[in-house]
């Protein structure tokens, strides 16, 4: 009969557990896919994912030009990673045991945040807005500055390059050389701007960095490198005479030494809560079965029978709590990143230009790794370049 | 019967254990809301450090009335010719803007507060200015009723000025704070002096939910 009881109630609880399963992963999209399935998703999704989404949406209607695609996306995204609600009740939820962090809603490591308003500012500059252009950049390095480790605070070098390529093309020199200085430190072998350029060649190598569940229960994340790597270095064509890009920004760098986060103590010690509520309640259920078995006053009909019991059931009890406790750190990632983005500038005089791009590994041409690159001329004669390699 | 009664007890926490994950599935809110209308002198429900509707009404407010208490603007025999547009306001800030709903704003409210005092020259629509211009010029249409000119309007006076923030972030608290800055100035388009100054600033902080830091 108490037997029965602890099957049911045991029944009762697995049926629970598995309903506050997360829902499972959606199927990963290929890297050079158009935007349409995250289009679809948008409508059919968990609301939480609004904004990977829209990060993915805008990032691939962008190097589609589909920039009447990608402008409300990224506000979107940028709307809501700006937004702070006192009362969160996802944030909230994803603090406690019962969540896995995958539960609040999700505005992306700070690496990707500063890649929205990267993405942003350069539609900004495609519009010849090079003020706002320039004040998304600056709002990306703002997210940057959420990194823990002190070393590696505010090192985003692509958003510094842009905010002073943005000040060159609006004429603010004063500005542009400021921002220069800056980078100089970060970049110290970077060439500088011309005065007389007037075009961004813009290139995405690689693969996004992926985020790995890791440690006990896979409480938090590490950062792997995305694969395959199969270039890391460009080559521009004008004409006969090759150009190197400048290898600006390693963007796996960027998310690998964020440091430390504030939840990642939270989830540690749900994780803990895990492992002691399940060792206690193992060992409480062994406990039950040897005495039970063994000898015949702890066995169902004998004169402790009732307390084993009640002991079976609080082990039962700590096992069911351990194994719905939800320590798992936030593994979504924005897929459509590349690993590294070189940059170029030369004068064309306003010229249009007729560039392509040469992809190389180590100094090694890769096989069919040439790709025209595509410019466009604002309404100021200053032209965007840009090319991905997948 | 103690030991009984444990159990029983047991029983229903372990209930509860069970049913806490169930209930705790995500909740969503299916329902959507009407759009209201709320006053633009409100805070936004939406909150961030950047600047918001009743900051926009608030500063562009503040300007035109400081603007109607300038001498040279208001006590002159012939109406000065002003503009205010957006093109010399310049952006250096973190704040991504559109810069023309505060001059708008300040341009409706002084036109229509100054009474004739001061005119209004519409640079930003020039071409089109030149557009109807050339096709009179050209006889392709009649003059008009307001007669001929020999060039479009010069301006005596033109509102510049510079948005800039400074920002900041105490990644351990995980504390953000925005100080903005927006300077209007009116320039003298003759001389380069600068006949009237103001400010509006303030400073926003906000803290996101510890999951996020």
């Amino acid at each position: 009969m108490k037997l029965a009881a602890l099957s049911g109630a045991l029944a009762v609880a697995a049926f629970g557990a598995a309903q506050a399963k997360p829902p499972p992963p959606l199927p990963p999209v290929p890297y050079d896919a158009g935007p349409e399935t995250f289009v679809g998703r948008l409508a059919t999704d968990q609301p939480t994912n609004r904004v990977l989404n829209q990060m993915e949406i805008g990032a691939r209607a962008f190097w589609r030009a589909d920039y009447s695609m990608a402008k409300p996306a990224l506000d979107d995204a940028i709307m809501r990673i700006d937004s702070v609600f006192a009362d969160n009740a996802n944030a909230a939820n994803a603090r406690k045991l019962w969540y896995d962090e995958g539960s609040k809603d999700f505005k992306g490591e700070p690496y990707e945040r500063a890649m929205v308003f990267m993405y942003r500012g350069l539609i900004y500059l495609h519009d010849a807005d090079y003020e706002n252009a320039r004040a998304a950049f600056r709002r990306g390095l703002m997210q940057d500055a959420f990194a823990e480790e002190d070393q590696n605070r505010s090192d985003f070098a692509l958003l510094l390059f842009l905010d002073a390529w943005a000040s060159h093309l609006n004429g603010d020199t004063d500005l542009r050389d400021e921002t220069l200085v800056q980078l100089k430190k970060l970049r110290p072998t970077y060439g500088g701007i011309g005065e007389k350029d007037d075009t961004l060649v813009l290139v995405e190598t690689g693969m996004a960095p992926r985020k790995l569940g890791d440690g006990a229960s896979h409480s938090f994340f590490v950062y792997r490198r995305g694969k395959p790597i199969l270039e890391n270095q460009v080559q521009v064509m004008n004409g006969a005479a090759p150009m190197q890009a400048y290898p600006m920004e390693d963007i796996y760098y960027q998310a690998s030494t964020r440091g430390g986060r504030e939840i990642d103590k939270i989830l540690a010690g749900k994780a803990q809560f895990k492992a002691t509520t399940g060792g206690i309640g193992s060992f409480l259920s062994d406990t039950t079965v040897v005495l039970s078995e063994n000898n015949a006053a702890f066995s169902a009909n004998g004169q402790y029978g009732d307390a084993v019991a009640a002991v079976g059931v609080l082990s039962g009890v700590l096992l069911i709590v351990s194994s719905n406790s939800k320590p798992q750190a936030d593994v979504r990632t924005w897929s459509s990143l590349p690993d590294t983005v070189h940059v170029l500038t030369l004068g064309s005089a306003g010229r249009p230009s007729n560039l392509t791009a040469n992809f190389l590994k180590a100094g090694v041409p890769v096989a069919g790794g040439e790709k025209p690159i595509t410019c466009a001329t604002d309404a100021n004669r200053k032209q965007l370049c840009l090319v991905r390699a997948h | 019967m103690r030991i009984q009664t444990t159990t029983i007890g047991l029983l229903a926490v372990l209930g509860i254990a069970a049913a806490g994950p169930a209930l705790a599935a995500p909740k969503l809110k299916p329902q959507g809301s009407a759009t209201v209308y709320r006053d633009t002198t409100t805070s936004d429900g939406v909150k961030g450090i950047g600047t918001e509707s009743q900051d926009i009404v608030s500063m562009a407010d503040a300007m035109f009335r400081d603007l109607l208490n300038v001498p040279e603007l208001m006590n002159r025999p012939t109406p000065p010719r002003i503009i205010v547009d957006p093109k010399f306001f310049r952006n250096e800030s973190s704040e991504i803007i559109d810069k023309a709903l505060i001059t708008d704003r300040i341009r409706v409210n002084l036109l229509r507060a100054a009474g004739g005092r001061m005119r209004f020259i519409g640079r930003e629509y020039a071409g089109a200015v030149e557009e109807e211009r050339a096709l009179k010029d050209a006889g392709r249409v009649d003059v008009g009723t307001t007669g001929r000119t020999r060039a479009q309007a010069g301006a005596d006076y033109r509102l510049v000025g510079r948005i800039g923030t400074r920002d900041a972030i105490d990644t351990r608290t995980g504390t953000t704070s925005r100080f903005s800055q927006y300077t209007f100035e009116l320039l003298d388009m003759e001389y380069g002096e600068i006949i009237w100054s103001n400010l509006y600033e303030f400073k926003k902080e906000n803290r996101d939910d510890v999951v996020y830091r």
